[in-house]
């Protein structure tokens, strides 16, 4: 069992670039701080950062917003310690570094947590001001339960009962 | 006659959204042009009917990677206009936050950006795999940078504490001295970053720049002096509008600045070094001759020492200030307002930032205009790629391409605040 303070719950992406508002929309429903024993944050701008964000934690949990392949709104679980990034599935990013360099850049370096799952939800419209499409907002929802059940898993704290809305 | 295009539709390691078209005709380059299709970011029309303490906070949002050049300048622009100047350990602190985004960003663009460029790598994730320690170290040196913003600015990108007249908070003694162990250590990680990029290959290029520059009676700049150049520009930042001008040209978004005497300049790093290396500590001309910098740089390829030069000297800068820091009684100086008009420029990591403001009585902004310092940079941008290309007109097309590409990515050009692609073609003709 993992010792609750060493997760990480980071929401990532842009608010103000449609879709790409996902990860920060999760984390606010999730409530940026503390939720259920994990450390919640939310994260825009250059994804180099991140690694220093999870350089003390054993789980991360990352939410981002990708590229459609399939059909807007749909969840991915990608679970870094058994599988890769999907090559189809292009994380959007409107920074220098992606959430996928920062991740292939960690395992490069040997820098990324043990335990890291890839929440991917597949948008539509990453514009500037663009407002967040009805389906992943609805998924939105969708991914905070499900990194709910997770973290109340991992960390055997009572889990959140619903996610803010 | 036979036409041939290269283009490559992605190119990574850049800020911002533009393309660059270059043509070639007969074995020459007729045409080259630096496309900026960003869409305008209208900023200087959102300003306009604020509170000019709004500035800093509004202006920090134009970019993630510099928000504190553009808070800067909005400070000291404001200030300007309402007639008060920040002295003391306020002024410090400015410098201090200042230091933070230049190694942040410096490093940012050296290791991660710039460095695969001369070792043949498409990225610094292919890169890491053969330099791994130097990746490290530019990352360590990065959260140094970023440690310095989050605690003075609130936060690392759009900082959040800056504000006409001071700070709303400042850090005691106690909270900053963590920062100097780290930054001990981050100015050993920027020297082993500048040894190890002193043995790349630097192609044999050299242009007659005209530097353009912030010049202190004491100081390396960061936030005050007189706008200088190499070619007889000496004026206070008031008179800025005397000696450069914005032009707006078809084939981009962002105006184009000149000086209004002879046309393209150049700032930023090298401008910076070139025009202040006597403001350097000992130690740090002492460094500079060691990876083979003279008192001025005129080839542009070698902008990656002077970035590494600069930042070995803002992590001591910081450790300086950091050592002498005593926390000021008020976190600012009360700003009240009155008509006028104000003027500020200060030292993005990228060059020269300006800004203008003229506000009412009541401290609202009648007006403002900003000139950012890949704006100034633009014309230089296309000088050096047609030169570039001219010289290596027999490169294969490929070869060329990317020398192209290393020549815009030795600007650091900050297009935008949100990074997309540049789009590069070459057309034979």
């Amino acid at each position: 069992m993992t010792e609750a303070k060493d997760i990480l719950v980071i929401g990532l992406g842009n608010p103000d670039c449609g879709d790409d508002g996902l990860g920060p929309l999760v984390a606010r429903k999730l409530g940026e701080g503390d939720c259920a024993g994990a450390r919640v944050i939310a994260r825009s701008g250059d994804a180099l950062g991140l690694i220093e964000d999870w350089a003390d934690s054993e789980t991360v949990l990352l939410v981002d917003a990708a590229a459609a392949i399939s059909r807007p709104g749909s969840i991915h679980r990608i679970d870094l310690a058994t599988e890769g990034l999907p090559r189809d599935l292009s994380l959007s990013s409107t920074h220098a570094f992606s959430m996928a360099d920062a991740v292939g850049l960690a395992r490069t370096l040997d820098m990324l947590p043990p335990h890291i799952i890839v929440y991917a939800v597949e948008g539509i419209s990453f514009a500037p001001g663009a407002p967040m499409s009805v389906e992943v907002v609805a998924a939105a929802d969708e991914v905070a339960c499900r990194v709910m059940r997770e973290l109340h898993c991992l960390s055997e704290v009572e889990p959140c009962t619903k996610p803010a809305s | 006659m036979t036409t041939k295009t290269i283009r490559v539709d992605l190119l990574t390691r850049v800020e911002g959204e533009g393309a660059l078209d270059l043509h070639i005709e007969d074995g020459k380059v007729s045409s080259v042009e630096l496309r900026i299709f960003e869409p305008p970011r209208l900023f200087e029309g959102l300003l306009r009917g604020r509170g000019f303490t709004e500035a800093p906070d509004i202006t920090a949002r134009i970019c993630g990677i510099c928000p504190v050049a553009y808070q800067m300048s909005a400070v000291h622009a404001m200030e300007d206009a309402i007639g008060l100047k920040v002295e003391g350990p306020l002024r410090d602190l400015r410098r201090l936050i200042y230091c933070g985004e230049w190694i942040e960003s410096h490093a940012l663009h050296m290791v991660m950006l710039h460095a695969p460029d001369f070792l043949g790598y498409p990225d610094a994730i292919q890169m890491a795999r053969d330099h791994g320690g130097m990746v490290k170290a530019g990352l360590a040196l990065k959260k140094a940078g970023n440690a310095i913003m989050r605690l003075l600015g609130g936060r690392e990108i759009h900082p959040v504490n800056v504000k006409v007249g001071g700070f709303y908070r400042v850090p005691s003694k106690s909270e900053l001295m963590p920062l100097a162990e780290e930054l001990k250590t981050a100015r050993n990680a920027a020297v082993a970053i500048l040894k190890w990029a002193s043995a790349f290959s630097f192609p044999d290029f050299t242009r007659d720049y005209e530097f353009v520059a912030l010049r202190h009676p004491g100081e390396y700049p960061f936030n005050e002096g007189r706008v200088v150049s190499n070619c007889g520009i000496d004026v206070a930042v008031t008179d800025y509008d005397i000696e450069f001008e914005e032009r707006h040209v078809a084939h981009s978004t962002a105006l184009q600045s000149v000086t209004r005497k002879r046309g393209s300049y150049l700032v930023g790093p090298m401008a910076r070094y070139s025009l202040n290396y006597d403001r350097l500590p000992a130690d740090v001309q002492a460094l500079a001759k060691d990876v083979g910098l003279g008192p001025v740089c005129r080839n542009p390829f070698q902008s990656i020492l002077v970035r590494g030069i600069e930042t070995v000297y803002a992590c001591g800068e910081a450790l300086r200030l950091i050592e002498a820091y005593d926390m000021p009684d008020a976190p600012a100086v009360a700003a009240v307002p009155r008509a006028g008009i104000g003027h500020g420029c200060t030292e993005a990591p990228r060059g020269i930032c300006y800004h203008v403001y003229q506000i009412d009585d009541q401290g609202t902004i009648l007006t403002a205009r900003i000139v950012p310092p890949t704006s100034q940079n633009q014309l230089s941008i296309e000088e050096d790629l047609r030169e570039v290309a001219t010289r290596n007109i027999t490169m294969a097309d490929d070869v060329l391409r990317d020398r192209c590409e290393q020549t815009i990515r030795n600007y650091d050009p900050c297009i935008s605040c949100s990074t997309h692609f540049i789009k590069l073609s070459v057309h034979r003709a």
